[in-house]
């Protein structure tokens, strides 16, 4: 020590020993800077996916036969918090929060879905927070919010007449009570109607679709469940009986029974009963799947929505006069699922 | 008693002609090399940190709405070969990833999967070389019936 205070102390070369010192400082700040940033954005995206994950899993898990269940889901979001965290350096801090709410839309009706919001906080870890262990600046934080399903084998039914009213009038009713309505004249609708009630989880993200409205709908796997659905259905023979296992498969201990025929009357005896009825039209003259009509007097689908959808297969170009008659035509096949 | 020995080695009038910014450029120089190096090197872990995380969280996206644990790995399998290939697993010996039900509970929804990816990156230190790896844990949205 000595001997390099008398070579500081010295006028040959000290100013540049004391710009080395000085330079070699800057470098070693500027790697801990660096390797810290790095750290950070690491978290950062960690936080996210782990926020991200809680999210989905809350969703999910809140779905039960009565409805969406508030403490199951927080319950699960803890858990995948918990285990995800678990994969983070000791010492770490972490926290989370959860908030579940109604979804409300239109004067403040219910649109059957929840909204929850996911917000996960972690201490980095990182060089720099090591310096400023209290700063809260350098904690990464992520937020993630998602829409699930409500979905219920408890159905609210109108007091409507709908056997006897056409779709236009049933249109304008619902509209008039300001029930959002789910307009299935494009197939894109069809599985989003189908899919509300057999995979109620994966339309999270969806939104209400307007009575005029085409919005291209996103979500690719979504899509490609409904496709391979219809890839195993063998129209010209009917309904295979290994499909209906797949129907039961995420309906909640709900079955589907199938018809071949139409049988208006049966039907609304079903949905009388409280039970969600959905009618597949297949046009076997033009080969070509047609769509779903979910009877409108069945009133507020257990999403919560009303959908109407109906078909151009019928021979009338007017839908505002379709009526139920007018299905049974001789052109469509129609498959009935009653969901029970 | 060493700065007589140095000055013994040096030549004459070596500090009066710039011999300490050439001695001290000598020391700077490695170190200020090495920091470039760890630089690049957290660097590269930095993304490929960022990649497994991003592959985990796809891969276990993919599997947890899958019916079976079968078509699970069918699905991480392949996420991860679009995203990294199975060449390097293969070079260093090492499984590319795991698919993990937790509490030993079949494959059913309501189960937790946990999701783990490795890759081997091979960075400018040696010592920051090896495999890194990255887990995520899901639920299982569409278990088996």
């Amino acid at each position: 020590m000595c001997k390099v205070r008398k070579l500081l102390s010295s006028k040959e070369g000290s100013g540049t020993l004391y710009l080395g010192l000085a330079v070699l400082g800057l470098a070693f700040a500027s790697v801990v800077f660096c390797v810290s940033l790095y750290q950070l954005y690491t978290y950062d995206m960690r936080a996210q996916l782990i926020c991200d994950s809680i999210a989905d899993a809350a969703a999910v898990a809140g779905q039960t036969p009565e409805g969406f269940d508030d403490s199951i889901s927080k319950q699960t979001a803890k858990d995948v918090y918990n285990r995800n965290i678990v994969s983070l350096k000791s010492g770490t801090r972490t926290q989370y929060t959860i908030n579940i709410q109604d979804e409300k839309l239109y004067n403040g009706v219910k649109t059957g879905y929840k909204i929850i919001t996911v917000h996960v906080s972690i201490n980095s870890n990182a060089l720099m927070a090591k310096l400023f262990k209290n700063s809260e600046r350098l904690d990464s934080k992520a937020t993630a919010v998602v829409r699930a399903k409500i979905v219920t084998s408890e159905v609210h039914w109108m007091n409507w007449t709908g056997y006897n009213m056409t779709i236009s009038q049933f249109y304008r009713k619902a509209n008039d009570e300001g029930y959002p309505i789910l307009d299935s004249r494009s197939p894109i609708y069809l599985k989003y109607i189908i899919n509300s009630i057999l995979h109620p989880s994966k339309n999270q993200t969806y939104d209400l679709l307007s009575p005029t409205g085409y919005e291209p709908i996103e979500e690719a796997y979504f899509i490609n469940d409904y496709l391979s659905f219809l890839k195993v259905v063998d129209f010209e023979k009917g309904m295979p009986e290994k499909i209906v296992p797949e129907f039961v498969l995420d309906n909640y201990g709900a079955y589907a029974v199938w018809r071949r025929s139409f049988d208006p009357v049966e039907l609304q005896a079903a949905a009388n009963e409280g039970k969600p009825v959905i009618v597949y039209i297949y046009n076997a003259e033009d080969d070509a799947y047609a769509s779903y009509m979910v009877i409108p007097c069945q009133g507020i689908m257990p999403n919560g929505c009303i959908a109407v959808a109906y078909t151009n297969y019928t021979g009338r170009s007017n839908y505002d006069e379709l009526q139920w008659s007018d299905l049974d035509n001789g052109h469509n096949l129609v498959y009935a699922f009653i969901y029970h | 008693m060493f700065s007589e020995k140095l000055n013994q080695i040096l030549p004459q009038n070596f500090w009066k002609k710039g011999g300490g910014e050439i001695l001290s450029f000598v020391i700077v120089v490695p170190c200020i090399l090495f920091m470039v190096c760890a630089i690049i090197a957290s660097a590269q872990i930095g993304y490929i940190n960022q990649t497994l995380n991003f592959c985990a969280y796809n891969a276990g996206r993919a599997a947890v709405i899958s019916d079976s644990k079968r078509a699970a790995e069918n699905r991480v399998n392949a996420t991860y070969e679009t995203q990294f290939g199975m060449q390097n697993a293969r070079k260093y010996g090492y499984i590319p990833f795991e698919l993990e039900v937790l509490d030993g509970d079949d494959w059913e929804k309501g189960a937790f999967v946990k999701c783990t990816v490795r890759y081997y990156i091979k960075t400018l230190t040696p010592f920051t070389s090896g495999v890194r790896e990255q887990s995520i844990v899901m639920m299982i949205e569409n278990g088996d019936v």
